[in-house]
């Protein structure tokens, strides 16, 4: 019974004729598009983001090279570069406005972690994009979690940005492969720019091979954080410069209580697994490094370092002053926030996340010392990408967003202790009494030293000197095993990018 | 000759409408396989040009590599452990909500609940439960006057713990489908056995694992498979530690691949667990014979 005519019949057939001419044409047009030069930039959102934690320190004027900095170690360590020192630390030149009419498109990537941290950056672009209207920022975004695994996907597509943020601990990683560029035949060139203002473990941490790849715009040490309360109840005496580390065992002993099962029910200090957070500081406090200054030999097999190995795992197995679970990072201020334990060595910039809504009295307090009164500090910046499309555009932004007035609304936020001596002082209104404590770490604190094959180094250290630390294994036995895996990451260091 | 022209262009347009599919199962599903089998012989970190290095990586991976070595046998461990003990409690759960009894429905929908939750939601929740000082488990075991371990700071309960998680959270999916699996035996099977005098045991050897025996051969197939992919409560819980004591196969895949970026190696490591899985799917299916009984 065929009703319609041809022409307006709706059959089985011609609707799957439709469908499979669409289809192709729709599959010809995936391919074609999918063989289609890469976009060149990453897509434009609104909005500024902003990155982790990382903390700070002085609001002390400007003494630049106070940094007690001991010969950072290897690659990322060396000597901190010496661009053009210049007069007072003004605030970057403001804007070339005369070519203002000529924009120049800039791709930026960075990472956000909530909607805070994007209105921070949106404000932080924003401030630079007053003095240097030239500049059409597009910027991406991802949250820290996932924003090295997109950037080096970028990168192994060809397609990064022109200007990407860049982690103090990755800086010497990313420089080596080419991700990022030097910055330095940039920074010679500029007449104005005061490279001192930057605190000196961060021009450190910034470079590899000598040269400056990040301008961080936090720069934070590691310190002591300590309960005001647990210790003035157990009659302990704050903790001050003159401890050593028998001081700090018998203090922690004071501060510790146990069951009647003798199981730790609030602890002296909260130790964490993490390498980087836990042992470095005790290690380098006792004279040990990590490795030597040619990027040869581990060097967790010196005495200082086992020493150092040893009294922290102590801490938890003969000492008994810490709660037996051992977190994390992910964790590691839990037990501090909960009150279980009355210290907890973290970075100035923690503060952020210990505001008065926790109900946890604290304040600042002075690393124990040994052999040497020294802490690590590390941070974040920004960096310009290997091979930028607008080189020139990029210093410019890398350049403003560094600036001092940059990183003094970055400190009045408390988004992060600000890397520039001159911005310091807005980040410590209203804070603790000890202040002086966390401003003075970048005098005794080192950047962290890095290398190109660190990341995957620090992974080897906390799976391996765990079993140590639980007391399942003994330091020096641990130790040796690793060095020879651990001198081959060094090897492979020295071979990437050279 | 009208028919053969009609039945080619429907044949035409089946291939049409399967075209989409077939290209999306070519272009994401086999090419990355291939892709990651040509890139097992590679170096390649990402961020410069893969080298060629034949079968370097499993060499290194099979014969030198302890670490690899650590994480197949602690995934031996975890499937051992977890597949039997995930199959005798669904067994368990499925025997008894198909009594009939008052509830039923309520408990299989509780039963069934924690295949529902993100596995990363319940792992962190369980992360919570095992503290070791705080920890509601050993709250319970202390007021129990029992000792309390470590667990995810132990050496020797890390796994464990993992593996009763991994339990509790894959019980569910096997209980529905033995549950479904008993609903299928006919009731007069059980009448014809205890008129021949069985009792409950003798129906249960005799009667329902014989029947259910082609259910059960799936349930065991599945649950294998899937926990040799352990992953979520390994990164989640533990980051493979203490020590070694939880890295698992794909935990260790997962740092050289998306950590350190040794796409090469870790795709090397892909390769060894799938021989691995589908030797252990081919001596299942071979063994079935002996006991998956078929109406």
């Amino acid at each position: 019974m065929r009703v319609m005519t041809r022409a307006y019949r709706l059959t089985r057939r011609n609707l799957i004729r439709v469908a499979s001419l669409a289809a192709i044409g729709g599959a010809g047009s995936v391919v074609v598009a999918s063989c289609a030069a890469p976009p060149p930039t990453p897509s434009p959102k609104p909005a500024a983001p902003a990155e982790a934690p990382k903390p700070a320190p002085t609001t002390a004027p400007p003494p630049p090279t106070t940094a007690a900095a001991p010969a950072p170690t290897a690659t990322s360590a060396a000597p901190a570069p010496q661009p053009t020192p210049t007069a007072a630390a003004k605030p970057v030149a403001a804007a070339p406005a005369a070519g203002a009419a000529q924009k120049v498109p800039l791709s930026v990537f960075y990472w956000a972690n909530d909607a805070g941290d994007l209105a921070i950056w949106k404000e932080q672009i924003a401030l630079v994009g007053q003095r240097q209207a030239q500049l059409d920022v597009k910027f991406d975004t991802a949250t820290f979690d996932n924003y090295h695994d997109k950037l080096l996907t970028m990168a192994g597509a060809g397609t990064l940005p022109d200007v990407i943020m860049d982690n103090g601990f990755r800086v010497s990683s990313l420089a080596a492969r080419g991700v990022t560029k030097s910055l330095m035949p940039y920074i010679s060139k500029e007449s104005g720019f005061d490279l001192n203002d930057f605190v000196k473990p961060a021009q450190e941490m910034g470079s590899h091979k000598g040269e400056i790849h990040c301008l961080f715009y936090d720069f934070v040490g590691l310190l002591p954080f300590y309960n005001v309360d647990l210790f003035d109840a157990a009659g302990v005496p704050h903790p001050d410069a003159s401890w050593t580390w028998d001081d700090f065992v018998a203090r922690m002993k004071q501060l510790t209580k146990a069951g009647p099962d003798g199981r730790v029910t609030q602890a002296g200090i909260v130790l964490t697994k993490d390498f980087v957070w836990g042992l470095t500081p005790f290690i380098l406090q006792n004279g040990g490094e990590l490795w030597d200054k040619d990027l040869k030999e581990s060097l967790l097999g010196s005495p200082e370092s086992l020493e150092a190995i040893t009294f922290y795992a102590d801490l938890r197995n003969k000492h008994k002053v810490t709660l037996a679970e051992v977190p994390g990072l992910g964790e590691y201020t839990d037990p501090f926030l909960s009150k279980r334990a009355a210290w907890i060595n973290h970075v100035v910039a923690a503060a952020s996340g210990m505001g008065p809504e926790k109900g946890v009295n604290w304040d600042w307090g002075v690393m124990p010392r040994q052999k040497k009164q020294v802490t690590w500090a590390a941070g974040s910046g920004w960096a310009m990408s290997g091979k930028p499309k607008e080189p020139d555009g990029a210093w410019l932004f890398v350049k403003e967003i560094t600036s001092s007035p940059n990183l003094t609304a970055i400190a009045k936020s408390q988004r992060g202790y600000p890397a520039r001596y001159s911005a310091m002082p807005a980040y410590f209104q209203g804070r603790p009494k000890h202040v002086e404590y966390a401003k003075s770490v970048m005098e005794y604190a080192r950047g962290y030293p890095t290398h190109p094959t660190f990341l995957e180094w620090w992974d080897v250290l906390n799976r391996e000197l765990e079993p140590a630390l639980l007391g399942s294994a003994a330091p020096k036995d641990v130790v040796s095993k690793i060095k020879p895996e651990l001198d081959n990451l060094l090897a492979k260091s020295r071979q990437i990018g050279s | 000759m009208r028919r053969g022209s009609r039945s080619r262009s429907e044949a035409l347009a089946a291939f049409l409408f399967l075209l989409p599919n077939t290209l999306c199962f070519l272009f994401l599903g086999i090419f990355p396989v291939l892709a990651s089998f040509s890139l097992s012989f590679f170096d390649w970190p990402v961020l410069e040009a893969p080298q060629f290095v034949g079968i370097d990586n499993y060499a290194r991976l099979i014969l030198e590599d302890d670490i690899f070595i650590s994480a197949l046998i602690n995934t031996l461990y975890f499937v051992g452990v977890v597949v039997p003990l995930t199959v005798m409690v669904a067994m368990a759960l499925a025997m008894l909500l198909n009594l009939g009894l008052r509830g039923t429905l309520l408990f299989r929908a509780v039963f069934f609940f924690p295949v529902l939750c993100s596995p990363v939601a319940t792992s962190l929740v369980w992360k919570w439960m095992y503290n070791t000082d705080f920890g509601l488990i050993n709250y319970l075991l202390r007021s129990a006057g029992l000792p309390a371990p470590d667990w995810l700071v132990s050496l020797t309960w890390a796994m464990p713990a993992l593996i009763i998680m991994a339990a509790w959270h894959g019980a569910g999916f096997n209980m529905v489908i033995l549950l479904a699996g008993l609903q299928n035996i006919p009731r007069q099977l059980y009448e014809a056995a205890e008129i021949d005098g069985a009792g409950a045991w003798h129906r249960f050897v005799h009667v329902t694992l014989p029947m259910l025996s082609p259910t059960l051969f799936f349930v065991v197939v599945i649950a294998v498979i899937q926990s040799f992919q352990v992953f979520d409560q390994a990164f989640v819980m533990t980051e493979g530690g203490p020590g070694k004591a939880t890295t698992t196969i794909v935990y260790y895949l997962y740092q050289h691949g998306f950590k350190w970026f040794h796409m090469g190696y870790a795709s090397a490591i892909a390769w060894v667990l799938f021989v691995v899985l589908f030797g252990l799917t081919l001596a299942q299916v071979s063994l079935q014979a002996r006991w998956v009984h078929y109406e």
